[in-house]
């Protein structure tokens, strides 16, 4: 029975072999030129949106933010941003200041509501959530409290 | 003696369905919780099913709208954020439950004859239920979920001539995240039923694989309906620990995403293989192709047939240097700022 194994071991290993060297083969044929990702937009909108996204994780990615606001500041294509808040950004990044820079960061773009604006920037800000200390919260906890006991009570059961 | 109502009842619907099939012995032992994790992950599938059916009806998958979709579903739906974070947090406690039933069959040896066939199966489920965390996590489109995607897009050249699926140009005129939403609702998890109706009839045809060290005693009979009840019971602590976690630690969404930068990390699953990617670029996307290459060749390279512990020696040892690697590059990503690899 253990030969059989064995065989039966080494002949499913070979073929496993087989097929990740066929497959190491395919993958190495290169794609086609269209799988490759675009090259990206090179406007100030694009850039100073970079900016606010390096600014909202936690912690800010200042480096990041300082790199793209000044291609944004450089960029050719600077329709629908505000460039002299731009650089109030630029400004408050300078002094360790990444909220500020934030905040004039939103301001520099034309918003949606403005005819031809390009952005939502009701979408530009995360939407946090924390714990709403309401009666529906405190009923939705006494249900996961129900449904934890609940859970014991049949894990424990004989 | 005149039958009672429930056994009439149970007689008459086990006449249709034949459930006594389902009522066959397990050894005690299968009904401790190390046990139960993988019938626990699969009633984690059940709550993932039955709050993503829901979320489904209010999510757009559309780029320009999916984000506000989203925010929609949080403050204007009624239940909209609970479902959603109910929804998150079972994917999270489920992943977990899987990696440790994993860990619990890789430890005890169970992938060893007659279930090398299952343990394959395993294996492709948890690359299914990682397939189905990361699609989640394109889904969110906040900052996160396009960084994922561009990851997909650069997966999609580093596979060559298999990629052509994972690139935007294979359908031109349908966003990749709309493919991506398919994929997560209805391809992964077609199949992941497959493969659960394959894992869970294997295991039902070799019975539960016997323990290392445990004589099972004679006198104590349970039954497949016992274990199930416990795998309920843990099902009914997990959803009640996603649903208070979704209402003390409710997940938000994200800014809407702008593509071309690289400024976050990915869920903490990824994170080894993120931590790879920081070491070698994107071909570190090839240690997980090693990684699961390792996992399907177990069977074979663990050739110890010595009983109890003392057979388990030489690939515990290897299991928990893979593990070390695996946490420790989880914890060099962790630690670290997050890296542009391609931009």
């Amino acid at each position: 029975m253990d030969g059989f194994r064995d065989r039966t071991g080494r002949t499913a290993a070979a073929a496993a072999l087989a097929a990740a060297l066929v497959a190491a083969a395919l993958a190495a044929v290169p794609a086609p030129a269209e799988a490759q990702p675009a090259a990206p937009p090179q406007d100030a909108l694009t850039f100073v949106r970079q900016a606010l996204a390096a600014l909202q994780v936690t912690p800010p990615d200042g480096k990041v933010a300082v790199e793209r606001v000044l291609k944004a500041l450089f960029a050719r294509d600077t329709r629908n941003v505000d460039m002299p808040r731009v650089r109030d950004a630029q400004q408050a990044l300078g002094e360790g200041d990444p909220v500020s820079a934030a905040a004039y960061l939103m301001r520099a773009l034309r918003p949606a509501e403005v005819p031809g604006g390009p952005v939502n920037t009701a979408l530009l800000t995360p939407l946090r959530r924390r714990f709403a200390r309401t009666p529906a919260a405190y009923g939705l906890l006494a249900a996961a409290a129900l449904l934890i006991g609940a859970g014991c009570l049949l894990v424990r059961a004989r | 003696m005149r039958p009672s109502t429930r056994q009439r009842l149970w007689t008459a619907v086990d006449a249709r369905l034949a459930l006594h099939n389902f009522v066959y012995e397990v050894p005690p032992y299968a009904n401790t919780l190390p046990y139960v994790l993988g019938a626990v992950t699969l009633t984690g599938l059940v709550i993932l099913g039955g709050t993503g059916i829901l979320l489904g009806q209010f999510y757009a998958p559309d780029p320009s709208v999916a984000n506000q979709s989203i925010r929609t579903i949080i403050t204007q739906v009624p239940g909209g954020e609970v479902i959603r974070g109910i929804h998150i947090w079972a994917a999270h406690l489920a992943t977990i439950a899987l990696l440790l039933h994993m860990m619990r069959v890789y430890a005890t040896g169970a992938y060893r004859f007659p279930r090398e066939a299952n343990w394959a199966v395993g294996v492709a489920l948890l690359a299914a239920m990682l397939a189905l965390f990361y699609t989640g996590t394109v889904l969110r489109w906040d900052q996160e979920g396009i960084e994922a995607l561009e990851h997909n897009i650069a997966f999609a050249a580093l596979l060559g001539v298999f990629g052509g699926w994972f690139s935007p140009a294979f359908s031109n005129h349908v966003p990749l995240l709309t493919r991506l939403y398919m994929a997560h609702v209805s391809l992964l998890p077609l199949v992941l039923f497959i493969l659960l109706v394959a894992h869970i009839y294997l295991v039902r045809q070799h019975g539960f694989s016997p323990h290392l060290t445990r004589p099972e005693p004679a006198d104590a009979h349970y039954t497949f309906a016992h274990h199930l009840r416990k795998a309920i019971g843990c099902g009914c602590v997990m959803l009640g620990v996603a649903l208070a976690l979704s209402v003390v630690a409710p997940s938000g969404e994200g800014a809407a995403p702008v593509s071309g930068v690289e400024v976050t990390k990915p869920p903490w699953v990824f994170l080894p293989l993120y931590g790879l990617e920081n070491l070698f670029g994107l071909r570190g996307f090839w240690g997980a192709a090693i990684f699961f290459l390792w996992l399907l060749a177990v069977p074979i390279l663990d050739r110890e047939r010595a009983p109890g512990w003392n057979g388990r020696r030489h690939a515990l040892v290897v299991g928990a240097a893979v593990l070390a690697v695996i946490v420790g590059l989880g914890l060099y990503a962790g630690l670290r700022q997050p890296v542009a690899h391609f931009h």
